[in-house]
């Protein structure tokens, strides 16, 4: 799917860490029963996924635009947090992300929609947080609304829709506005058969007007459709990186 | 257009949006609609006026006016801050999926807090010119400017606290009530015995409430220069709190 001879580097991430959080949420109530509660269970170690001290640690990688690259790795490899430091969301504890383009656009399951406002009252929300004027997106709305294909269901409020026309209205707008980067961190897992379909074509569309899609997803079958390249994350480490195949294969032995 | 403009333009639609669509997401399957900015301020008031007037029979030439003054400006600083204060941890979504400046978040509320508020002193206004009262022009922008620059620097601080500290939302709001009470809204500060005389110096909504009666009744207060040095100083510390906000968004993201 890359094209040939169009290897511009769009963003590129050099001995990347990220640290979590060094303190956790603190309330007067844990504040007051923390002291206890440690006495009681003394702490394990714990040989989870999700236990560790970095979140992301030590990651270089280059993106090139026209890419679509898959990011694959089991629950807790870190790969929502790479695709919030890819938006821009968060900034590494260590190393630097060069951007030679606009920051990415993250659509993900959980939808930033205000569950009381109507569909037509989101579009103007999302379209503004992502930075448009109120005359681009008069201009999209058309295209959104059919693209999504909510119909009369647009007049209606979030909170009457099910999770598939949220994803359906939120990859509509990602993809209308497009940056020349977009990051899609499982928002397609729950999309019927048809609506894939057309979000493969558009996302293809993308890419071959250069764009870097990155596109996180547990499906080896998704990644294969849509992508180019694709990148294994275990424990918050990059840990197989390349053709698509050769990356699976690695995945599926570590399952 | 120079590139300041620019986002200055961008960053004003998206405070504008969020504000304008967080009042229609309110008011959304209530029967009366934007009414409840007219009526919201008005009951209280009543509420207010009943309690002093009647119940406690503190009836001055001013009292019921000055309530009025009091309350619709404490409704509005009040919710502001309410709601401004849980603004951020309340809307994880938007703040770790979209790069916008976390000051916007309480802004917003603010905002959107201040259309509800004109309406009130829409209401207010005409009431207070029925019993003879004009403003002063001049000192309710003032009024007006100090208002909404200190209540959204106090929005702003306590939106990012509230992230780390869960339970300021809730301190906030018994703070809030407390600090209602102990500011000369429903009643007149001379009442206040010496002794505690403090309460109100070193309280700044008790030092605001002053500069709403003298605009808005022309009480005594403070001259002119002395509301455009607390304005400056004010406008400061807001911008100061933004940019702090705004750089420590990484963290924000990972405490939430």
């Amino acid at each position: 799917m890359m094209q040939e001879g169009k290897e511009e580097l769009v963003l590129e991430m050099d001995s990347v860490f990220l640290n979590y959080a060094v303190r956790k949420t603190t309330s007067l109530k844990r504040a007051v029963l923390s002291r206890f509660k440690w006495r009681r269970v003394p702490k394990k170690k714990s040989h989870s996924n999700t236990d560790r001290e970095f979140a992301l640690s030590n990651i270089n990688l280059k993106f090139y635009s026209g890419d679509a690259v898959g990011v694959i790795g089991l629950n807790g490899a870190g790969k929502s947090t790479l695709c919030k430091l890819l938006a821009g969301v968060l900034d590494p504890t260590n190393g630097s992300i060069d951007f030679h383009a606009q920051a990415g656009t993250l659509l993900s399951l959980g939808s930033f929609f205000s569950k009381e406002l109507t569909g037509f009252d989101n579009i103007y929300l999302a379209a503004a947080l992502m930075g448009k004027s109120y005359r681009e997106i008069r201009e999209r709305y058309d295209d959104i609304v059919e693209f999504s294909e909510l119909g009369t269901a647009i007049e209606k409020p979030l909170e009457t829709y099910s999770k598939g026309m949220i994803a359906r209205l939120s990859f509509s707008i990602a993809t209308s506005f497009p940056n020349d980067i977009l990051i899609i961190d499982e928002a397609l897992s729950v999309g019927d058969k048809n609506f894939k379909k057309k979000c493969l074509g558009r996302t293809k569309a993308l890419v071959s007007q250069s764009k870097l899609i990155i596109l996180v997803s547990h499906s080896g079958r998704d990644i294969k459709k849509m992508c180019n390249r694709a990148i294994l994350l275990d424990k918050g480490e990059v840990i197989a990186e390349g053709a698509v195949p050769d990356v699976l294969a690695v995945y599926r032995a570590l399952e | 257009m120079t590139p300041f403009i620019q986002e200055l333009r961008k960053q004003s639609y998206i405070l504008f949006t969020l504000a304008r669509l967080k009042q229609k997401a309110k008011v959304r399957g209530t029967r009366l609609g934007y009414l409840w900015w007219f009526l919201e301020p008005a009951m209280l008031i009543a509420l207010y006026s009943y309690l002093v007037t009647v119940i406690f029979e503190r009836a001055g030439t001013d009292a019921i006016p000055s309530i009025a003054a009091g309350v619709t400006f404490w409704k509005w600083w009040q919710t502001s801050i309410g709601q401004a204060t849980k603004s951020v941890s309340g809307n994880k979504g938007m703040v770790s999926q979209v790069n916008i400046k976390i000051a916007l978040l309480p802004m917003s509320a603010v905002v959107s807090q201040t259309y509800l508020f004109i309406y009130g002193l829409l209401l207010l206004e005409t009431g207070l010119m029925i019993y003879g009262y004009y403003p002063d022009p001049v000192l309710l922008v003032l009024a007006l400017l100090l208002s909404f620059g200190f209540v959204s620097l106090v929005a702003v601080v306590l939106s990012v606290i509230n992230v780390f500290v869960r339970d300021t939302a809730y301190l906030i709001g018994f703070i809030m009530r407390m600090l209602f009470f102990v500011s000369p809204i429903l009643y007149d500060r001379n009442r206040v015995p010496p002794d505690y005389q403090w309460v109100v110096t070193y309280n700044p909504f008790a030092q605001l409430i002053k500069v709403v009666k003298q605009a808005l009744l022309g009480t005594d207060g403070f001259s002119i220069p002395v509301i455009m040095v607390a304005i400056v100083l004010v406008y400061a510390l807001l911008y100061a709190a933004i940019r702090k906000a705004n750089a420590i968004r990484s963290k924000i993201v990972l405490q939430l």
